[in-house]
């Protein structure tokens, strides 16, 4: 069975122009490059569908180099989101302005959204508990736990005894 | 208006697909989601009936496999596009990814499928997130919930797609050579059945298919447009071996042959046209073109192959048969291995110029 070679076409095409709109619309900066890598696929899968239909591998081969370059864009342009984040503390697209073109005009929020609701503030619980030791924390006897040395010295046997008090005396 | 009612699914499929992404881009007033979606699910579903071509007679599950990835890839990129939070934008693109990697492995491909879940699944998706995370606002930031220009850059792209998907439909659904075949035959027999002149017989012999003849018109004589009988056979030798192996080919040549000759001998009789005889030549190339439309449905008509490109054709090339990898890599490395090492070369210096970018800006003495 051979598929249908304009079928995978048609989602290639689906997928570019989604992306595209995404690309145009959208004012997260990753948004915009998911948008962008999107478009990339929509490439790809016509690569591929082209190499099906002509059944040699020059569609996938290409469709590698496609994948080693979105590699590529999504390392440098990660670097350059991140720097871009470092400089206005957003990744809104739109504080970057001043680097439009001369003569045109900056886009500014005719709506802006209603603001959300404050984030719902939980009750704290008091701690409870003990309080504490106030200066050197616990002492040593304080700590000493009751081994059940007797019960332990039939389960291994050839084990030294332990120590009196469970805890060695050197600090 | 003509035009508008041709091509009236191609119109409703854009509108209604512009409405649903318009309504569902995250902007400032409150919009109808519920019309939105159910939009954009009508809009799906027109354009699926409208663009989408049969496979053929049977249904086979690779139809069914490639109508759920096909349909997920686009709804997934419709949810990327228009959800607030860029966290489910990027898990939406991951379920575009495995969409497409479906349709990669039902093309036969998959070392692509693969590769591309792991680089861009495991990888791409996994640093943006990581990004995100570096980046966080404090709650819902303002601009996640607006756009910009949503309307006139949804009309654009939809524009955009209404026009690929236009040309698309016209390459792809040209009457094929075959079904062009198959109706000139019928003439021909409505026109022996109507005592026609010889001329005129002759003349429906021959093909006028616009789409069969670029430029062509019903002026050229019939002498310089290409026979019925020669354009089958040349559909016949077309035909991949996988569907009619070589055998099957060279007895339906042989079969062409015997019912060329039995026509021009029944045309050219002594006593008169015997009409029965050629009657029967013509059912015969009819059940050839019947079982071949059957067999090999949709492939566009083309021109005869330039010369040009039959000598590149029968060269001896690599065999591209055998497991995907091998073949794959056999490629790689024998015709495209200058490529590779600049899409290496590239790789490396995209890695230098990432840490360049994103690197600390004041050394820190050791």
């Amino acid at each position: 069975m051979i598929p249908v070679l304009a079928n995978y076409l048609v989602v290639g095409a689906a997928l570019f122009s989604l992306g595209a709109i995404g690309f145009l619309t959208r004012r997260n900066l990753i948004v915009m490059f998911l948008s962008a890598e999107m478009m990339l696929q929509g490439v790809a899968l016509n690569f591929v569908a082209f190499g099906a239909y002509h059944r040699n591998f020059e569609g996938q081969a290409f469709t590698v180099f496609l994948l080693t370059v979105a590699a590529c864009e999504a390392a440098i342009a990660l670097a350059l989101i991140l720097m871009l984040y470092r400089g206005r503390h957003t990744l809104d697209v739109s504080a970057w302005q001043e680097l439009r073109e001369p003569g045109q005009e900056p886009i500014v929020d005719e709506e802006v959204p209603a603001p959300l609701p404050p984030p719902r503030v939980y009750p704290q619980l008091t701690p409870a508990g003990l309080l504490p030791a106030e200066e050197l924390g616990p002492s040593a006897a304080e700590c000493a736990v009751k081994t059940p040395a007797a019960d332990l010295q039939h389960a291994f046997p050839g084990s030294p005894a332990p120590a009196e008090g469970g805890v060695d005396a050197n600090p | 208006m003509t035009w508008l009612s041709e091509h009236w699914s191609l119109v409703i499929f854009v509108a209604l697909g512009f409405a649903a992404v318009w309504i569902l881009l995250p902007q400032a007033r409150l919009r109808p989601v519920g019309a939105g979606l159910a939009s954009g699910l009508i809009a799906l579903i027109v354009g699926g009936n409208a663009f989408l071509q049969a496979t053929g007679g049977e249904w086979f599950p690779a139809d069914l496999l490639f109508y759920l990835f096909a349909g997920f890839a686009v709804l997934a990129a419709a949810c990327m596009i228009t959800h607030r939070n860029p966290v489910y934008s990027a898990l939406w693109f991951a379920i575009v990814i495995l969409s497409t990697c479906g349709l990669f492995l039902l093309e036969s491909a998959p070392f692509l499928a693969a590769a591309t879940v792991i680089v861009y699944a495991g990888a791409i998706i996994v640093t943006f997130l990581f990004v995100i995370m570096l980046a966080q606002q404090t709650g819902a930031a303002n601009y996640d919930r607006t756009t910009r220009e949503p309307f006139l850059a949804t009309l654009a792209g939809f524009v955009l797609l209404g026009a690929l998907l236009d040309v698309l439909q016209r390459t792809y659904s040209a009457p094929t050579a075959v079904s062009q075949v198959a109706e000139q035959l019928a003439k021909v027999n409505r026109l022996i059945d109507a005592k026609a002149n010889d001329q005129q017989i002759d003349d429906a012999m021959h093909l006028t298919g616009a789409a069969m003849i670029a430029g062509a018109d019903r002026s050229r004589s019939s002498a310089e447009r290409p026979a019925v009988t020669e354009v089958l056979d040349a559909e016949v030798k077309r035909t991949p071996d996988e569907i009619w192996p070589f055998a099957k080919k060279k007895a339906v040549a042989v079969q062409i042959d015997a019912a060329t000759t039995k026509w021009s001998e029944a045309k050219n009789a002594p006593g008169g046209r015997d009409a029965a005889r050629m009657k029967e030549a013509i059912k015969s190339l009819e059940l050839i073109a019947e079982e071949l439309a059957h067999d090999y449905p949709r492939h566009p008509s083309t021109l005869p192959i330039p010369d040009q490109t039959r000598r590149y054709l029968a060269k001896p090339r690599p065999a591209t048969a055998g497991p995907n990898v091998a073949g794959l890599g056999r490629s790689l490395f024998t015709e495209y291995l200058f490529a590779v090492e600049l899409a290496g070369t590239l790789l490396l210096i995209a890695t230098i110029g990432a840490i360049a970018i994103a690197g600390r800006r004041k050394e820190i003495a050791p």
